[in-house]
């Protein structure tokens, strides 16, 4: 048990016993080096064979330490740091942050800058899910749907860019609506995107997830109880593939939420083809959002409301949304200054990674990629 | 109110109200630990957030929960001294708070008691102090100690802008009013229009001479 003292006490393994033909235990470094970790994470291994008996992740190489920064800054300047976070999906965690401010300091929004907000917001989960796509399959070898995935997440951030003036930093929400308006085109952008994506979507479920190379590596890998996973804190898709019907768009509205029709996505099998679907279910889901917003959103109007950021001493808030990986939380408090006494983020990938030892343990080493791909993070949210 | 509060200490007799959240504020470790094994058998099974706060007076951990079935949220927070940061570990009851303890260890400095694995989580090993701590010197940026940025004056900046704006205009028409005196003089006068000399043109001699001089 050399790989008990070199990782740590993680205190996992005791309950794993031994197999009848026990060979000596190797310890294996992934990362934080390695392409498929997604970023800069390190997870010791250690492996009795084939079987994984112990695993400790270690995070914090990418560590900036955003809430610090945050603390010297206006409640205007915190704004471009939360792009930096999740660089994947920066307009969401925007989102989570300036409607905790909204509403301790009682800003109303305009109709027309929340339908904006939201299509975006969907937008950007259509991004983050391809980029899942094509970094999960090329973990597990495939490298064609990376190719065809970037490609047409380079469509979806061209609206981004046309309309906020940046591909993946927008800085664009801000407090009662939007920094400034939409491009002419933007509605008939994104009605073209959808109508594209959609289009091209069943062939990518053929090809990717609906393969039987692809369900072979997959299903029954990775799995994840649905008490293991609410006594985790796991959100996002990752807890919907558990069998919780839980999605902060539906109990906790926010934005143009209320006024569109959808059902949550759920499913039973809590398997890494199971989170898969799931997030391959949201794509069409996303589409229909936006393509709701397009349809109902006011074509003239406000793209900011009227008020000024002021919040009182002591006042304090946790405000969530349901970002692409999951819950995207801020807690904020204020002391009655210019700019928040603490922020503290809360990541879904940071909550995701603390039961990789949970998901890799009694596991085949094969099967490590393909589960640590399944549950997607980002380096950039977990370190912060 | 489902969970019973008789015999817990808290530091006001009922939950506070804090920008519209139910807060539970406690300064008793043993009462917070036994109101969070109550919150558990009520159904909050759900861990939203665990924060570290550096209040000034002292340190606080924050707890967010959340009930799946109704979607019902509390928080309840707990005040510890900076000489004893001691706070009970609640990550037996929900196992998603282990790391959220493991970074308040981290960055702010309270020491969870009964976690299985209270090591730094975000920064190096051997790294010194915790620099969420208001104290925390961070290197000449802001050395003298956290003082709130001030809030900037709106009505005198509404005032200055208002100003400016009065000023430019004035200008504007003061450039404005010569102009059409002068366009007005000579659309009705008779006066003819000033000619500019043409500036002469090289002679093209000249040059060729230097040209040739060289």
């Amino acid at each position: 048990m050399s790989a008990l003292t070199l990782s740590g006490a993680s205190g996992r393994v005791t309950g794993l016993e031994p197999l009848p033909h026990q060979t000596n235990t190797m310890v294996v470094n992934l990362g934080p080096q390695h392409p498929a970790t997604h970023g800069v994470l390190q997870i010791v291994l250690g492996i009795d064979g084939e079987r994984v008996t112990s695993a400790t992740p270690h995070i914090g190489f990418l560590h900036r330490n955003h809430e610090k920064i945050e603390e010297s800054r206006s409640y205007e300047q915190v704004i471009p740091y939360l792009d930096r976070m999740d660089y994947v999906s920066g307009l969401q965690n925007e989102l989570a942050y300036v409607l905790a401010v909204e509403s301790l300091s009682g800003i109303d929004v305009p109709d027309r800058a929340k339908y904006i907000r939201t299509a975006l917001f969907e937008l950007n989960r259509v991004i983050s899910h391809l980029v899942w796509l094509g970094t999960y399959l090329l973990d597990l070898g495939a490298i064609t749907p990376f190719l065809y995935a970037f490609r047409d997440r380079e469509k979806a951030l061209d609206i981004i860019e046309r309309t906020c003036g940046a591909r993946m930093l927008p800085n664009y929400f801000t407090f009662g609506g939007l920094r400034r308006d939409i491009h002419p085109q933007f509605w008939h952008d994104l009605v073209d995107f959808c109508a594209y994506f959609e289009n091209i979507l069943p062939e990518y479920e053929a090809l990717t997830i609906e393969a039987p190379v692809f369900k072979a590596r997959t299903q029954g890998v990775g799995l994840m109880s649905k008490e293991l996973a609410i006594n985790h804190g796991i959100s996002g898709p990752n807890l919907r593939a558990s069998g919780v019907n839980h999605d902060l768009r539906k109990d906790q509205p926010y934005d143009a939420y209320p006024y569109l029709e959808f059902e949550v996505i759920s499913r039973d099998e809590g398997d890494a083809w199971a989170r898969s679907k799931v997030r391959f279910d949201e794509f069409y889901q996303s589409l229909n959002l936006i393509r709701q917003c397009a349809y109902k959103a006011p074509r003239t109007g406000a793209i900011k409301g009227k008020g000024r950021v002021k919040i009182d001493e002591g006042q304090q808030i946790y405000r969530s949304v349901e970002g692409s990986r999951g819950q995207l939380g801020v807690y904020l408090m204020s002391d009655g200054g210019a700019g928040p006494y603490r922020i503290k983020h809360r990541s879904p990938s940071f909550v995701v990674l603390q039961t990789i030892p949970d998901l890799f343990i009694g596991q085949k080493f094969a099967d490590v990629i393909a589960i640590l791909g399944s549950v997607d993070v980002v380096l950039g949210e977990v370190d912060r | 109110m489902d969970i019973s509060l008789t015999d817990l200490k808290l530091r006001r007799p009922l939950p506070e109200e804090v920008g519209g959240e139910q807060v539970f504020h406690f300064e008793d470790t043993q009462s917070y630990r036994s109101f969070c094994e109550r919150a558990k058998a009520a159904g909050y099974d759900f861990p939203n957030c665990l924060s570290g706060v550096d209040v000034g007076y002292g340190l606080r951990s924050v707890l967010h929960l959340r009930r799946l079935s109704d979607k019902a949220e509390i928080s309840a927070w707990l005040d510890i001294t900076y000489k004893e940061p001691h706070a009970p570990s609640v990550s037996d009851l929900w196992g998603g708070l282990e790391w959220h303890e493991r970074e308040a260890y981290d960055l702010v400095g309270i020491h969870y008691q009964g976690h299985p694995d209270l090591r730094r989580i975000l920064l190096e090993d051997d790294w010194k102090l915790h620099p969420l701590q208001r104290q925390y010197d961070t290197g000449g940026y802001k050395k003298e100690g956290w003082e709130a940025v001030p809030w900037p004056d709106w009505d005198k900046i509404a005032q200055e802008k208002e100003d400016k704006r009065l000023a430019e205009e004035a200008k504007k028409a003061a450039r404005a009013k010569p102009a059409a005196k002068e366009a007005k003089e000579a659309a009705g006068g008779d006066s003819p229009k000033p000619v500019r000399p043409r500036p002469a043109a090289k002679k093209p001699e000249e040059s060729n001479d230097s040209g040739g001089e060289r």
